[in-house]
């Protein structure tokens, strides 16, 4: 695979160098990954193959822009720490991955999309029974919701402008006969997808949904907030495209999502989400996961980062759990930990997007905890190895019972 | 020095507070897309309807860019009111 090595105009702060290189991948599709040097003083990109002159000329531009876009003028972040455990003692080092590959307990179907065996599977399910009873001791109401999310909803919130990167939409074919006919005749997948001209679907009215919590907040829009405050759990898939960097079980590009809700004032959402992330701290503890937690943003497109992520992070609205990857220790330009979950308070923006009002009638504020569940047992096992019998004594006696 | 230099580059000539406060109402009016006389004297964050995450940002962006304010995670948690964003300025012109 042909590489390109460019120096950025400006030094990539070190705070972003993560961030700028996951954006790397949306910049131009002759790019297959993207790597950026520790001092920030380098790009090194890989192509997919050899590109001309001018089309290297286009790509380096591109890829200056975008860093001249996050990275200048960025707010540095205020990095709080809330809990860290990351150098307790785990008894697995190895990438877990060729492993769960070769006992057909990870199967991948495409990138990002994989499938889970029943190790995995009963892993899941044992994280999944913790979450349910941590949603029970605040009596979350159980809630089911869609796969596909209407687009007019994910309008309203400026889902669109902030994260365009990582849509993944829903069509079908348009209702017309000769259409259909010679859809069914004629479609075959090519090397590089289906080979159906793009005037033969509709006009995109739904996506795939990038969120759970989204869902509730949808429910409830347009209408005064019933007993004015609630909480809620739901578990559903999620699907956020990721490019290049869509590898493992780290990235996926649909995954599974358990979340705890909070809609209500905004002491009720804070003192709730800190609860819980107090719970979930002595269930970590209890399996020895080596993990912190610390302030976090989304990931904001190019556009949007610079103010965003400086909001967020001023407000301190989201924190990640980020566990321990012991394998990536020793890879260079890599970030040793994985983000597998997240507490997150978003003020009242659902509240004042959505219109759902407090009996005072101003705007809901809205929180959520929110579990990556794959990324969870992708963790696990990289801590733990595949081997049941060497798992902490709780999480072995959960399976057995 | 560096912050007379600021103060006497950047600010308005006239440092009378209903001047400044008058500099900011129309600042933020533009970004707010409202009447600057709608704009009370204590104003903030999340209780003027047009005052949210997004706005709040575009303000800091400006007030970056007509004040020199230093943008920090604690300028724009802590500039959340006409009031705060007055008193910033003062304490700036006056270092």
């Amino acid at each position: 695979m042909p590489e390109h090595r460019l120096t950025p105009e400006i030094a990539i702060p070190a705070h972003l160098r993560s961030q700028v290189q996951a954006k790397l991948a949306y910049v131009d599709e002759n790019i297959a990954g993207a790597s950026v040097s520790e001092d920030g003083g380098a790009i090194l990109l890989q192509l997919h193959s050899a590109i001309g002159k001018q089309t290297l000329e286009e790509l380096e531009a591109r890829v200056h822009s975008v860093v001249a876009e996050m990275a200048k003028g960025a707010v540095e972040p205020k990095v709080e720490v809330l809990e860290d455990h990351l150098q307790r003692t785990v008894p697995f080092a190895a990438d877990p991955m060729p492993d769960l590959l070769a006992r057909g307990e990870v199967s991948r179907e495409h990138a990002g999309i994989y499938s889970l065996g029943p190790m995995l599977t009963r892993l899941i399910e044992v994280f999944e029974t913790y979450f349910l009873q941590l949603a029970a001791e605040f009596d979350a109401s159980p809630h089911r919701f869609p796969t596909l999310i209407p687009a007019e909803m994910l309008g309203r919130v400026n889902y669109f402008r902030a994260f365009p990167h990582s849509l993944t939409f829903a069509t079908h074919l348009r209702g017309d006969l000769h259409l259909i006919n010679n859809f069914a005749e004629n479609a075959k997948y090519e090397a590089d997808g289906l080979n159906a001209p793009p005037a033969s679907f509709s006009k995109i009215q739904a996506l795939l949904s990038p969120a759970v919590c989204y869902h509730l907040y949808f429910s409830l829009a347009d209408n005064p907030l019933p007993g004015g405050q609630l909480a809620a759990t739901a578990v559903g898939h999620c699907f956020r495209y990721e490019s290049s960097n869509l590898n493992s079980l780290e990235r996926m590009w649909d995954f599974s999502m358990r979340e705890l809700i909070f809609v209500g004032p905004a002491d009720f959402v804070l003192q709730n989400r800190d609860r819980a992330r107090q719970q979930v701290a002595r269930f970590l503890e209890s399996i020895g996961l080596a993990y912190k937690v610390e302030s976090a943003n989304d990931p904001f497109f190019v556009g949007e980062f610079r103010k965003q992520a400086a909001f967020q992070n001023a407000f301190q609205l989201k924190y990640e759990i980020r566990a321990r990857l012991p394998f990536k220790a020793s890879l260079p330009f890599k970030d040793d930990t994985l983000a597998v979950g997240s507490y997150n308070y978003h003020q009242d923006f659902f509240g004042r997007h959505l219109n759902i009002k407090l009996p005072d009638g101003r705007p809901a504020h809205t929180g959520c905890v929110a579990f990556g569940l794959e990324r969870l047992a992708y963790a696990f096992v990289s801590q733990f190895g595949l081997e049941p019998a060497a798992w902490p004594s709780v999480i072995r006696e959960a399976l057995n019972g | 020095m560096a912050n007379l230099f600021w103060y006497k580059t950047r600010m308005p000539s006239e440092t009378d507070e209903s001047v400044l406060m008058e500099d900011l109402r129309s600042l933020m009016a533009g970004i707010f897309h409202m009447e600057a006389s709608d704009i009370g004297a204590e104003a903030q964050l999340g209780e003027l309807p047009q005052w949210d995450s997004m706005a709040h940002m575009d303000l800091m962006v400006a007030l970056e860019a007509r004040f020199g304010v230093e943008l920090t995670a604690e300028t724009i948690s802590q500039l959340i009111s006409l009031p705060a964003i007055l008193g910033h300025l003062h304490g700036k012109a006056h270092a």
